[in-house]
């Protein structure tokens, strides 16, 4: 029992979530809601406040004397070239949610800004670029360099598991194979599997609403479910073939459309005007990091930071477990610096110009074309890209276009999670058995397909989100841990 | 091993308000006679308002006919004004003085936090060794070295030997702070326990009984936790302030002054 105890635990805490998700669906939702409201009412000062820590925590690592410090032996190389690494590194992280959200979250703020802004006006159209890149920018990296980096640290380093619990030796020695150990490591692997099985389920509805709009195929709740098994055999594929060949091919193939698709928007689309979103937003991003990074907006309306800022902060926490491990395992061999400057820039600085390129397009169609699209677009943001993209030449090629690169960073995504939760359930075996890899891949996807089915997945995403929570507080000591061990580099060693 | 034992308490500075008893009953105490001082100097500090200097006077003169009466050794006394640490501190250093000795009487609560607060503004403040000692401590058989194998703690060596002639039984105590890694936690027991000999070897001359404690943790409820386990009269650790940590929160000495029920003493 003890050896396959996180397994355990884990997997029926979430075989519970379905069957409640599934018979009852209102329960589950009560409860989350209440979580949901009850966290981000009372404690989302913390997430604001943590996000900032972690990336002025990232910065002076990178900066002071420890960035020279290797995540490994101190003659090893890095294991896979920088367009690899990026590549891998942007699919963990971003992908399908730039895809999702990359039209869809500028339209939003451009339409239901804050209160204290007029909706649908320059200032708000300005507000929506800064937010989108700041809501996708540095904080959301320097979170998972936090988790990533503490566990390369411990890890490749101080030849530890990789598991998040032994990142806490220095504050819980050999208790971490123990009760409080298996506690973190339940705790990150029910976080994963929430995360994952809310974006596979988002991501499911936004291929079923290309598909439609491409092909006329009914975008109903069955179709949805038949999209989710064909990507559980594709990803469960991808998994048997392991990370280097499976994965990292996956992603550099994606990269490679993606930045095609990029470059398509980018000259099918009014180009001047988007590098002047660029540049302009990038600019007020800087200037304004500071301010923004603090503002919660107490008197002008909370509730906006509330239900976007506050929200995107604790889903960048509650993915952490899982990207921070997949990130950790790709960025063996690299100094400090080298990963915090390559994993909190080149990744954002893409972000940025998809954001420009895609919200910029969309804000360009709203505003100078009167197109009159944004309404439609943002009451289902799942059809938002296909629905501006139906203004350009070739729009059902383009869609068709979204709609692979949807499917493969939804391998991608969720062959990782398979990857990582199949690691973390087997006391951190860098190569998990099979076995546990199907049992999650499976579990993952039936959890989202139920819950779709049931209504259930906004409930789970809401768990999700409440289980950012202990993990703010788990991440903060994690930053404890870390420094311990840096300053203990050239000690008993 | 270079360890200079003999009369390093010779000159000693005893702050005291004027309510504290510790002279009326010093024949009780382990203090003189058995540490071989020869001359105290009383200070009171007056905080001014209704403070009576004249009262003041009086009094501490009448402590210092005791003590010539009842110690071997010499006395004197000064009334001053101002912050009390202050004082202390700058008298201690101006007199070349061995030792500040704080006699401390838990009576009320008031009184302790007023004297907590003066005494660990002492320690913080002050380059002279501080003892605080814990009126109604009548024996010195056990004391407790607590030591971090740091610079600080080196210089409280001599003290620690200084005092294997009055008591017998001494229990060396080291902190660790645990490794990163397991196997470098391995190595650090293995360091601890090398430097726990080297401390014991060193002071073996002087003390019929030695113990050796290695323990993880934090210094400072570790150490009181010890002390009240082993039922120890006297706590010597040396004081080291570096470290932004410490400058804020305080050192580990500072941290167990006020809430350690033995007497301790504090070595700069």
């Amino acid at each position: 029992m003890k050896k396959n105890i996180v397994f355990k635990i884990s997997i029926s805490i979430v075989l519970l979530f379905v069957i409640i998700g599934l018979y009852s669906p209102d329960l589950l939702d009560t409860i989350s809601l209440f979580l949901h409201i009850q966290i981000i009412s009372n404690f989302g000062w913390i997430y604001h406040l943590a996000a900032f820590f972690f990336l002025v925590f990232c910065i002076i690592l990178a900066f002071g004397r420890y960035g020279k410090i290797r995540l490994g032996k101190d003659d090893e190389k890095p294991q896979y070239s920088y367009f690899g690494w990026f590549s891998m590194l942007f699919a963990a992280g971003m992908g399908i949610g730039l895809i999702f959200w990359g039209v869809a979250e500028p339209l939003s703020h451009y339409l239901n800004p804050p209160a204290h802004m007029s909706p649908r006006s320059g200032e708000s159209a300005a507000f929506a670029m800064r937010y989108s890149f700041f809501h996708w920018g540095l904080q959301p990296w320097a979170v998972y360099i936090v988790m990533s980096l503490a566990l390369a640290y411990f890890t490749y380093r101080r030849n530890m598991p990789p598991l998040i619990s032994s990142c806490f030796y220095p504050l819980l020695g050999d208790r971490i194979y123990s009760t409080p150990g298996h506690i973190i490591n339940i705790l990150s692997v029910i976080a994963t599997v929430f995360g994952v099985a809310t974006s596979l389920g988002l991501g499911a509805l936004q291929i079923g609403s290309g598909l439609q709009l491409l092909y006329g195929i009914p975008d109903s709740v069955q179709y949805t479910i038949i999209i989710i098994a064909v990507v559980t055999v594709l990803y469960l594929l991808s998994s048997f073939i392991g990370l280097d060949k499976g994965i990292q091919t996956l992603s550099k193939f994606n990269m490679y459309v993606a930045l095609g698709f990029l470059v398509v928007m980018l000259v099918v689309g009014p180009t001047s005007y988007i590098f002047n979103v660029f540049i302009s937003s990038l600019g007020q991003y800087i200037n304004q990091i500071l301010e923004m990074s603090l503002q919660t907006f107490p008197f002008q309306g909370y509730e906006w930071s509330e239900s976007w800022t506050l929200f995107y902060w604790a889903w960048w926490i509650a993915w952490a477990p899982f990207v921070g491990l997949f990130v950790a395992r790709i960025s063996r061999g690299r100094t400090i610096k080298e990963f915090v400057i390559g994993t909190l820039l080149a990744p954002t600085l893409l972000t940025f110009l998809w954001f420009s390129a895609f919200g910029g397009t969309a804000l360009y169609l709203e505003i100078q074309q009167k197109a009159g699209f944004a309404e439609g677009a943002v009451a289902d943001v799942s059809t938002a890209l296909f629905r501006m993209l139906d203004y350009f030449p070739f729009s059902s090629a383009l869609s068709l276009i979204a709609v692979i690169l949807l499917l493969i960073f939804f391998v991608t995504s969720a062959d990782s999670a398979t990857f990582v939760l199949g690691m973390m359930t087997s006391n951190g075996d860098l190569n998990p058995p099979s076995s546990k890899k199907i049992a999650w891949g499976l579990t993952q996807s039936t959890l989202a397909g139920v819950l779709l089915i049931s209504g259930g997945l906004i409930a789970l995403q809401r768990m999700a989100i409440a289980a950012a929570l202990p993990f703010t507080i788990i991440m903060i000591l994690m930053c404890y841990n870390l420094m311990r061990g840096l300053a203990e580099e050239d000690k008993y060693r | 091993m270079g360890m200079e034992c003999d009369g390093v308490l010779n000159k000693i500075l005893v702050p005291l308000t004027l309510d504290n008893d510790f002279i009326q009953n010093i024949n009780n105490t382990w203090f003189p006679g058995k540490l071989g001082v020869e001359h105290f100097h009383l200070l009171h500090v007056l905080g001014g308002g209704l403070a009576n200097k004249e009262q003041a006077n009086r009094i501490l003169e009448g402590r210092v006919s005791l003590i010539k009466q009842s110690t071997y050794s010499s006395a004197s006394y000064e009334v001053t004004e101002g912050h009390a640490a202050t004082e202390i501190v700058e008298r201690a250093k101006a007199g070349y003085f061995d030792l500040i000795m704080i006699p401390a009487n838990n009576k009320n609560f008031l009184l302790r936090m007023m004297l907590g607060s003066t005494t660990t503004e002492v320690i913080r403040m002050t380059d002279t060794p501080v003892l605080i000692y814990k009126q109604g401590s009548l024996s010195l058989n056990t004391i407790l070295y607590a030591t971090d194998f740091g610079e600080a703690a080196d210089k409280a060596l001599n003290y620690v030997g200084f005092l294997g002639k009055i008591s017998s039984k001494l229990i060396i105590q080291h902190v660790g702070r645990r490794a990163a890694d397991p196997q470098a936690e391995y190595r650090r027991e293995e360091v601890a326990s090398q430097k726990l000999e080297e401390t014991k070897r060193q002071l073996t001359p002087y003390w019929t009984e030695i113990d050796m404690i290695s323990s993880l943790g934090t210094p400072s409820r570790i150490i009181s936790s010890s002390a009240k386990e082993h039922k120890i009269d006297l706590l010597v650790l040396g004081k080291g302030n570096t470290g932004v940590m410490k400058k804020i929160l305080g050192s580990t000495a500072e941290k167990i002054a006020n809430t350690i029920e033995s007497s301790i003493m504090i070595v700069p």
